[in-house]
């Protein structure tokens, strides 16, 4: 059978969510193989998935417009939306100097393994994904206001959809306010994205992260790091954990 | 290198760690000639202090000898002799430009767990937990100083260790917290709790001109210091009334300023505010016992100030946020921005104006530490302060 994407996101999370409750009721009637039980794992895995035989059989294809394209994908309501800011003692000319060079951003983003430049405001970045997965994609700058704003969309053939805007806004004497916005349409929708945060990767901490680190390089000259300090005897738990944060 | 390691609650021991090593370009290691045990270790020392992990190195009072510098440092060179301040702060960002530098936005690298616990992350600081940055600390041979262009402070010859050492946390601490009160002429300043940092806020208060200080402990050989080498008048709360004898020492004012050196595991005399909390922490319904609080708040006189150097970490249940509303008090607390006080208080210990290091009481190599963990906590021969040399 081939089994491929036919829901949109909000289809997904229902599904997955009144799946749960059913299974949840059949428990609590002590009847967890019955008909409910049944129905409810099934949505569960519907959800999921993302495949509906329903949808199927009648044909209906929501993702038949193309999921890679950054305005069907993201326009309106569609994809996940994150905003960040941070403010940073340094002047606006020079934090927007910072983010426009890539070899600041790669180093910044820890997941990002690299950024080349292949053309007038076009990059291509190649980053490392959850269980060694590696996502490539190319992107374009769709605006540049110097030493305002920078836009950015992802083009087509992308693996994960994504567009984005950078506003520095002068704070104070010599300060700059960054206020980030992201769009992006993840892998299995809303509901994917939904699970990845419960298993507690979470992009918009990631993003948060990635600012500090821009602002402490900017500010200090460098990133603080404990990491590599001697210490005494460690649990196997702390090596554990530490091991799962790496 | 030998390291004190933090193990469990009233488990710390000595062991053989690596080495630390420059991990930034304006790091700088520095080989410890003297650390002491705060007051504040304590709290970790008694678990309290959420965060902290079996191996943690503790300690983050410590001077010493720069022995090796990162590639961006030029102010100091191997062989100077340094205080390190038990904050971290990097100079550059906007709470360091004003000099709030326990308020660095940059030197904690765990700032996300500070931010999940109290909105947004303070500085980082050595030895003091995985909240706070995870830094290790300075009860050890070596220890590795990140933003070294900004936090030690070279000290002259002349002046012996524990002359100095005090620099890195407990004078300063004490010197704000004094100057918290803003202090005028006239002006009665009662200080709860008589271990070092309290030693040092009445030393301090008269330093900023209080016309008396009233100091309050239950531990007779801590009040006898404050009587004797502080020259406040004392009070000791088991005792008891001792919110109508400060009233009547102060001719029915109360204190112009109330400062709490105690912080989060207050005693307390046999009050129920001291059991409901003691309840409610053994439960983890609460993390903060603060008798020395509400006792501050409620004693301190109409307009005054109530200055908290001793550490919090968590919930507070029962503060009579009531009595400090009715009596337009105001409340000062924080970590202590080290790096402001460093040249000042230097220069008063130069001129002799104060020596800091009447608090030590005990001496021991850093291989005793564990004792000296122990004899501070129950208070046992008199200790009032734990000096250790590697």
């Amino acid at each position: 059978m081939h089994v491929s994407r036919n829901m949109e996101g909000w289809e997904q999370t229902i599904s997955i969510l009144a799946g749960v409750a059913l299974v949840a009721v059949a428990i609590k009637r002590r009847k967890p193989f019955g008909g409910a039980a049944t129905a409810g794992v099934g949505l569960v895995l519907r959800g999921a998935s993302g495949y509906c035989p329903v949808n199927a059989a009648i044909g209906r294809r929501p993702h038949a417009r193309r999921r890679d394209d950054t305005r069907t994908a993201l326009g309106g309501p569609r994809g996940i939306h994150l905003r960040e800011s941070v403010t940073i003692a340094r002047p606006p000319a020079d934090v927007f100097a910072a983010w426009r060079d890539p070899a600041t951003l790669a180093r910044l983003m820890p997941h990002v393994e690299r950024i080349e430049t292949t053309g007038a405001g076009r990059t291509h970045w190649v980053m490392r994904g959850p269980a060694g997965i590696t996502l490539e994609w190319d992107a374009e700058t769709i605006a540049e206001v110097e030493p305002e704003r920078i836009a950015w969309r992802t083009l087509p053939g992308a693996a994960v959809a994504s567009a984005g805007s950078v506003q520095f806004r002068p704070f104070g004497e010599a300060g700059t306010e960054v206020h980030v916005t992201l769009q992006y349409d993840p892998p299995g929708g809303k509901a994917g994205a939904a699970l990845a945060w419960l298993w507690g990767d979470s992009p918009h901490s990631q993003l948060r992260e990635d600012l500090r680190r821009f602002k402490a390089v900017l500010e200090a000259g460098e990133a603080p790091t404990a990491t590599g300090q001697p210490a005494g005897h460690r649990s196997a738990a702390f090596r554990a954990a530490r091991e799962a944060l790496t | 290198m030998k390291a004190l390691c933090w193990h469990g609650a009233r488990d710390v021991r000595i062991e053989t760690v690596p080495d630390p090593s420059i991990l930034n370009p304006r790091d700088a290691i520095v080989r410890v000639t003297a650390t002491a045990i705060c007051g504040s270790d304590l709290h970790l020392y008694d678990g309290v202090i959420p965060t902290l992990a079996a191996g943690d190195i503790l300690g983050h009072e410590f001077m010493g000898e720069v022995v090796e510098v990162g590639s961006a440092i030029t102010s100091l060179r191997p062989g100077d002799r340094v205080v390190v301040p038990f904050t971290i702060a990097c100079g550059a960002c906007g709470p360091c430009r004003v000099g709030r530098w326990s308020l660095c936005d940059n030197s904690n690298p765990h700032a996300w767990m500070a931010e999940k616990l109290y909105g947004y992350s303070a500085s980082g600081l050595f030895g003091y937990s995985h909240l706070y940055g995870g830094y290790a600390g300075g009860q050890a041979e070596y220890v590795r100083v990140p933003f070294a262009d900004v936090g030690p402070v070279k000290v002259p010859a002349v002046l012996s260790d524990e002359q100095v050492l005090f620099l890195s946390d407990i004078f300063p601490t004490g010197y704000m917290a004094a100057e918290n009160c803003a202090i005028q002429p006239g002006h009665v300043v009662a200080v709860w709790g008589c271990g070092p940092v309290g030693l040092l806020a009445v030393a301090s208060a008269y330093l900023l001109g209080a016309a008396r200080v009233i100091a309050i402990d239950r531990v007779p050989h801590r009040l006898a210091l404050a009587r004797e080498v502080g020259h406040a008048e004392t009070i000791n709360f088991e005792d008891g009334e001792l919110l109508e004898r400060l009233r009547d020492m102060t001719g029915g004012r109360g204190p112009d300023a109330c400062i709490d050196a105690v912080g989060l595991e207050a005693h307390g005399a046999a009050s129920i505010g001291a059991y409901y909390d003691a309840v409610k922490s053994r439960l983890r319904l609460a993390t903060d016992r603060l008798t020395a609080l509400r006792q501050a708040v409620m004693a301190c006189g109409k307009g005054g100030v109530v200055s908290i150097p001793g550490v919090y970490g968590g919930m507070l249940d029962k503060v009579p946020i009531g009595a400090a509303f009715a009596k337009g008090l105001t409340m000062r607390m924080g970590q202590t921005h080290v790096h402001r006080y460093l040249q000042p208080l230097l220069a008063l210990i130069e001129q002799g104006a104060i020596d800091p290091s009447f608090v030590v009481s005990h001496r021991l190599p850093l291989d005793r530490a564990p004792d000296g963990y122990r004899m501070f906590l129950e208070k046992v021969d008199d200790c009032t302060k734990v000096v250790l040399t590697p």
